[in-house]
């Protein structure tokens, strides 16, 4: 009987093609093996995204007047709802982490070389778009600190020539951050960056099916001592065990450290002491206040988002930049990615004293 | 210790568990995001509404107030006592509407007819209006669910 | 060993039995509050912080009792899980499928 069912599908779908792809993949084993966990552990938080996000948009109202009480009526009023609103954040702020840690892990191993190159740009565009859903996230509650984070984080486009004032235009839906822009940010939130996320999410996945798990460069010196692990069903299994330890520890960590509300945003009102936005944005806003107010005439702050963009584009180019990684080049490139780090790292660290 | 004759082998008994947990599992998540996403609805038990703006009701007319998320019905009865329903069609949730000329509550949707006391008299509806207690508590008329202290 | 594994799962079973009445009586999220509609328009939202937190001592201890549980149904699954990757380990080192790599399939002509 389940026989017969499944070779009626099987007979319109073919999907048997894929199944059978799945069962010859095969994972690399190495010392570096654990960081591969990382990839699909982004997807796991993904999925809660959505399902959590889905949950509160149940109830939230994305308007000037209704955000900030409907985000207080899913916290107080509705059953649970504060601990699907802290399950939300907490995996957001994980699968952010998730995935600088995931980048950090490619890009010392250096896994971007031929013929991944692809992959690690739609790899940046992906954490480009996380980063955009944390931001545009970070608004919808409509309280104080997300109103001042949002206020600055538009105006910052502002100093780009000829474009600046558009871009701030467009992601405020006007001049100033007002209802339009809470709409446009919902929209933004739930339409525009999921389909977004989707594509390069295809693209991302395809190819890495396509081309196989990759190795480090050491590792493909000896390619014939390195040992393959079939990812079915012995990877898949031990990825399981990872996403039930992540899950149990959001969740847990969601009861403990759930996030409060503030007050409904006043628009008129001074910005309040001690704005911030966001950890994963720390070491940008630091380096916008590093800069100083004028540099030989040009503003600083124009200058700050040059060199950020700047630094984004090498990220994005990086396999083209790094295209001789076992040589003297590629050892300079990792040093300077190592200082990069450090950099983030220090100025995040400097930004919460 | 072999077992010679068994119901089902261990493979068998290892993965019956490991399903049953999954299914727990499962269970553990989906739970609370059902209870999530249907909230519980709970009428109000009483309403307490200003005397003072149904004072000067005359014999055979009504008005609304709002009963939770409902419409409700204070209707002045000829005797001058008060009355109040709960204004929704029992046939299909439409909000009905008091005809004083016809004394009777009417709804528009499937033309459902209650007589001037609720009880439903012509069309698709079912059973009558449910009727809530009224009485005047000072400078309040308090409404609540028949029941309720 | 076997014995060992047998008894494990035993307890397993017992455990699963015993949460049945847990079950049974519905989610940990059942004792939680219910909304309530309130009668009387509601006072103008307070300003001040809301802290996210259950509301009385029923619903906290709900969700302790439903963090329990979740953790000790991801460790039982675990548990299992790493009998099955054993299994696929042991499968995968014998060369059960490439039976030219597998010495003991070799010897036993399959």
């Amino acid at each position: 009987m389940k026989n017969k069912a499944a070779s009626w599908f099987e007979q319109r779908l073919g999907l048997r093609a894929v199944f059978a792809f799945l069962t010859k993949k095969e994972v690399p084993q190495h010392k570096h093996t654990i960081w591969y966990y990382t990839g699909s552990s982004i997807l796991l938080f993904l999925g809660i995204q959505i399902v959590t996000g889905m949950m509160l948009a149940l109830y939230y109202k994305p308007t000037l007047e209704g955000a900030n009480a409907s985000v207080g009526r899913i916290m107080t009023q509705v059953p649970l709802g504060w601990i699907v609103r802290s399950v939300h954040s907490l995996s957001a702020s994980c699968m952010i982490a998730l995935v600088m840690v995931h980048l950090i892990s490619i890009m010392l191993t250096k896994s971007y070389r031929k013929p991944r190159e692809l992959t690690w740009m739609s790899g940046v565009l992906l954490l480009v778009i996380s980063m955009g859903f944390g931001f545009t996230g970070y608004l919808l509650p409509w309280d104080a600190l997300s109103l001042s984070a949002t206020k600055v984080g538009t105006d910052i486009p502002r100093v780009i020539p000829v474009v600046g004032a558009w871009v701030s235009n467009f992601l405020r839906g006007g001049e100033d951050v007002t209802g339009d822009t809470l709409t446009r940010f919902f929209l933004f939130h739930i339409c525009v960056l999921p389909l977004l996320v989707i594509l390069a999410l295809a693209v991302h996945l395809y190819l890495i099916q396509k081309q196989g798990i990759s190795v480090p460069l050491e590792a493909e010196r000896d390619k014939d001592k390195v040992r393959m692990l079939p990812f079915w069903p012995n990877f898949v299994l031990r990825e399981s065990i990872v996403w039930l330890v992540l899950l149990g520890l959001v969740v847990t960590g969601a009861v403990f450290l759930a996030p409060s509300l503030g007050p409904a945003a006043d628009l008129m009102a001074p910005a309040p002491q001690g704005i911030r936005p966001e950890w994963y944005f720390l070491f940008l806003f630091q380096t916008l206040k590093l800069f100083p107010a004028n540099v030989v005439g040009i503003p600083g702050e124009a200058l700050a988002v040059f060199l950020i963009l700047f630094v984004l584009g090498l990220f994005f180019f990086l396999p083209l930049i790094d295209n001789r990684p076992a040589e003297r080049k590629g050892k300079v490139i990792t040093g300077l990615a190592y200082v990069f780090l450090a950099y983030a790292a220090a100025l995040t660290v400097w930004s919460l004293l | 210790m072999k077992i010679l004759n068994s119901l089902i082998t261990r493979r068998t008994f290892l993965n019956g568990l490991m399903g049953g947990w999954l299914a727990t599992l499962a269970a553990t998540i989906l739970s609370p995001i059902l209870k999530f996403v249907s909230p519980p609805y709970q009428e109000p038990d009483k309403v307490s509404l200003p005397l003072a703006d149904y004072q000067d009701l005359a014999p055979n007319t009504a008005k609304s107030f709002a009963w939770g998320s409902k419409p409700g019905f204070i209707k002045m009865k000829d005797d001058g006592t008060y009355q109040a329903f709960v204004g929704v069609c029992s046939h299909l949730d439409c909000n009905v509407t008091y005809l004083p000329d016809k004394r009777k509550f009417y709804c528009a949707c499937h033309e459902g007819w209650y007589d001037e006391n609720g009880i439903n008299i012509a069309g698709p509806p079912p059973k009558p209006l449910r009727q809530l207690t009224v009485a005047v508590d000072g400078v309040d008329l308090v409404v609540k669910r028949p029941g309720v202290a | 060993m076997i014995r060992k594994r047998i008894a494990l799962a035993m307890v397993l079973v017992l455990m699963t039995l015993a949460a049945a009445p847990l079950l049974a009586s519905g989610s940990p999220g059942q004792a939680t509050a219910t909304a309530v509609f309130p009668q009387t328009p509601p006072d103008k939202a307070k300003v001040e912080t809301i802290h996210p937190a259950p509301k009385n001592i029923k619903e906290r201890s709900a969700v302790y009792v439903f963090l329990v549980w979740l953790w000790l149904t991801i460790g039982s699954l675990i548990y299992v899980f790493a009998l099955k990757i054993r299994e696929a380990d042991r499968i995968l080192s014998l060369h059960y499928y490439q039976p030219d790599k597998s010495p003991r399939r070799r010897r036993l002509r399959l």
